[in-house]
């Protein structure tokens, strides 16, 4: 049941962002969806940032793994949306795709495969939960209190509409060398969790 | 970037070649021969080391993209790959057979991500680096030997780990918020230094301090270490005790050359209260130890509590040799890295029955079957405890006369020299420990009686090592003057003011941490 609210909610959710696209893509033709920093913008500010909050909530406070996957799921896809209202299209279609898409999906099959039961349950101790509820309050009141007062700067760009072409140049000219050890750790990785995870030779 | 430019980086290019072709030649008939991909390996350490010492210290006109290559760049790539050399032996016989492919050339891919550390100029480049020394060393605990506790021990370091690259990502993320740029030159030139230093940057230098902290082992965020030092096979154990942990400090000089080393009150306490916490924490918990690579492992944590000392001192200009503390760091990590690995190589040279050697009491009249090995062990061993005639002992000299030479001017002199004092209290108590393990070999009449491991290889570690340490009391000089001149960018301070420091021949070079090259390039 959770799971088919999850995945209606998040066609919801990618409608106004996929409908957001089109206005970044149509930003040379005058139509524009959103007026950054307008009353809607702000709208789907909050909206999906409390959603995103909410559903982070729901993955800690939840027992069941798939519970959790599925808290999760809405946690990723809000933050998506966060992305498409920045205009940050690229980043948020990558977002959908690699974590939504991938990540999660993965997740399923990785409690599907190895659990004996998929209802998993976490029972943390008490001490536990109080240990870090106490360390979350802490970094809350810590973290908040300094970006409130923190000066952030003006904005580097407020012109929507950083291509996926600069993007893939900028990562093969001046990321190169990044990229190219991202490359290198995915490899090895691959390497390491074929062994880790093949059967034992007789 | 151009194409002439790759040269600069050719020990990279080798390793990463190197490493590729091992994975190749692993699951080839030639790669089954004994003995042919642990002299591959060998091969590729020793090309890469040619390269670096042909290219000699980068002048930093090197127009990378995310690299500035400066004379740390130079001492780190040496030590790494020398250290590793020694690391290749160690390990030439211990994985199964056929995963030694795989096994050796992840031990490249991991000196790959120390080499790239040290040269990193953008924090992409460095949490990648970062990230590539870490990820080699999960699989590789796990690979070491066929035994539940190296699963174990793989996966709770493989979760921790994860955790810490969390930490460290959070906390660059907040740094490339405050600064707006990813390049650490830019990032300094934004952030400034001392009390300007706003709390979006703070926020972000704690948390990569707390993400680089797992790296380096130092409290709170040690627990892994013991267990995970246990349930590793002792070769990967030696590589486990240097690797992260001078990727960690490297980074770590990085990262407080942006903050200008001109620390606020809040950090300077913190690391102030790392360093006591590390040193004081390691050390009492060794004491209790039976196990003697779970004794290794806080001594290993005591360590870095004495590293950290130093790196609270910070680079110092000429007030003779012994007051910089980048130096007395960089000195220190060269001999922490040898005498470490002559422990470890010692205990995988020898089994008992079809077992790794786990208790102290297991080494019980070693002396006495093996007098060799059993003093190169004591060498190895007197240097860490920091007792002459060994380099453990120049080393602590190094570290703790920097605390105690500050000068009065210093705003935070006293501090510095009850931190000093802390760390030779805890010397003390160490000796403790070390001793015990001493006394066992050579007073305790034999129990059982050892075998030697197969393979000379770590015999070989073992008394390199040892001729090391002795030849490093005698003649310190060249290592100290290497450390000297790597410790120079930093030294300068060129990253937040932007001045370049003098060249031979009187005329500016671009500083080598802060990369102008790099800065050009990307304005």
């Amino acid at each position: 049941m959770s799971l088919q609210v999850g995945i209606l909610w998040l066609c919801v959710t990618a409608l106004p962002a996929l409908a957001h696209e089109e206005a970044a893509s149509g930003v040379g033709t005058g139509v524009v969806y959103a007026v950054p920093g307008g009353w809607f913008e702000a709208v789907m500010f909050y909206v999906f940032a409390g959603t995103a909050v909410l559903s982070a909530i729901g993955v800690c406070v939840s027992r069941s793994v798939v519970r959790m996957a599925t808290w999760l799921f809405f946690a990723l896809g809000a933050i998506s949306v966060l992305y498409f209202l920045l205009a940050a299209t690229f980043i948020a279609a990558i977002q959908l795709i690699v974590y939504v898409g991938g990540v999660l999906i993965l997740l399923i099959f990785g409690v599907m495969l190895t659990s004996q039961s998929p209802w998993v349950r976490f029972t943390p101790s008490r001490l536990n939960l109080a240990v870090a509820g106490l360390i979350c309050v802490g970094l809350l009141v810590c973290l908040s209190s300094i970006l409130l007062e923190a000066d952030f700067g003006a904005p580097l760009s407020t012109t929507p509409g950083v291509t996926v072409e600069a993007i893939g140049r900028r990562m093969l000219t001046h990321y190169l060398v990044p990229f190219e050890i991202a490359g290198v750790l995915l490899m090895i990785v691959m390497v390491g969790a074929a062994h880790l995870a093949r059967q034992e030779k007789q | 970037m151009t194409f002439a430019a790759l040269g600069h980086i050719l020990p990279e290019l080798i390793l990463l070649v190197g490493a590729c072709a091992l994975l190749v030649l692993g699951v080839t008939r030639v790669g089954r021969a004994p003995g042919a991909l642990a002299g591959a390996t060998c091969g590729v350490c020793a090309a890469a080391l040619a390269a670096t010492l042909w290219a000699g210290i980068p002048d930093g006109t090197a127009e990378l993209s995310g690299l500035a290559l400066s004379a740390m760049t130079f001492y780190v790539r040496w030590l790494t790959l020398l250290v590793g050399l020694l690391l290749v032996l160690l390990n030439g016989r211990q994985a199964d057979p056929a995963e030694q492919g795989e096994y050796l050339s992840l031990l490249l891919f991991t000196m790959l991500g120390v080499l790239l550390t040290a040269s990193a100029s953008d924090v992409v480049v460095l949490f990648f680096a970062i990230e590539l020394v870490s990820v080699p060393t999960y699989v590789l605990a796990a690979l070491s030997r066929r035994d539940a506790r190296a699963s174990e021990a793989a996966v709770k370091y493989f979760f921790l780990g994860a955790l810490s690259a969390a930490l460290l990502a959070y906390g660059l993320g907040f740094l490339y918020g405050a600064a707006g740029s990813t390049s650490l030159s830019a990032m300094a030139r934004a952030i400034g230094s001392g009390a300007e230093v706003g709390g979006l940057a703070l926020i972000g230098l704690l948390l990569v301090f707390g993400g680089l902290s797992f790296k380096i082992a130092a409290v709170p965020f040690h627990a892994y270490a013991a267990d995970v030092y246990e349930g590793a096979a002792a070769p990967v154990t030696a590589l486990l005790g240097f690797i992260p942990k001078f990727a960690g400090f490297v980074a770590l000089i990085r990262v407080l050359d942006v903050f200008g080393w001109a620390m606020s009150p809040g950090v300077f306490w913190l690391i102030w209260a790392t360093a006591a916490l590390t040193m004081t924490v390691g050390n009492i918990l060794g004491l209790i130890q039976k196990n003697v690579k779970r004794m290794l492992a806080y001594s290993s944590i005591a360590h870095s509590g004495y590293m950290l000392v130093a790196l609270l001192v910070g680079p110092r200009l000429g007030e003779g040799p012994m007051s910089n503390g980048v130096t007395a760091l960089l000195f220190y990590m060269a001999v922490y890295g040898v005498m470490n690995l002559g422990a470890f190589a010692a205990l995988s040279s020898f089994r008992r029955g079809e077992d790794e050697v786990e208790l102290v009491e297991d080494l019980s009249g070693l002396a006495r079957s093996q007098p060799g090995a059993a003093l190169a062990l004591c060498v190895c061993l007197f240097s860490l405890m920091g007792f002459p005639p060994t380099a453990g002992f120049l080393g602590k000299v190094y570290i703790f006369s920097g605390a105690f030479s500050v000068g009065a001017d210093h705003a935070y002199a006293g501090a510095l020299a009850v931190l000093a004092v802390i760390g030779v209290l805890n010397s003390a108590v160490a000796a403790a420990y070390y001793l015990r393990v001493a006394a066992v070999c050579w007073v305790n009449p034999e129990r059982e009686r050892l075998a030697p491991a197969s393979g000379m290889s770590g015999r070989l570690g073992l008394t390199i090592a040892a001729v090391a340490m002795i030849a490093l009391f005698v003649s310190p000089q060249a290592l100290l003057s290497r450390a000297r001149t790597a410790s120079e960018p930093v030294l300068s301070g060129s990253v937040v003011k932007g001045v370049s420091r003098l060249g031979l021949d009187g005329a500016s070079v671009p500083s080598g941490i802060s990369a102008e090259g790099y800065a050009a390039l990307s304005e």
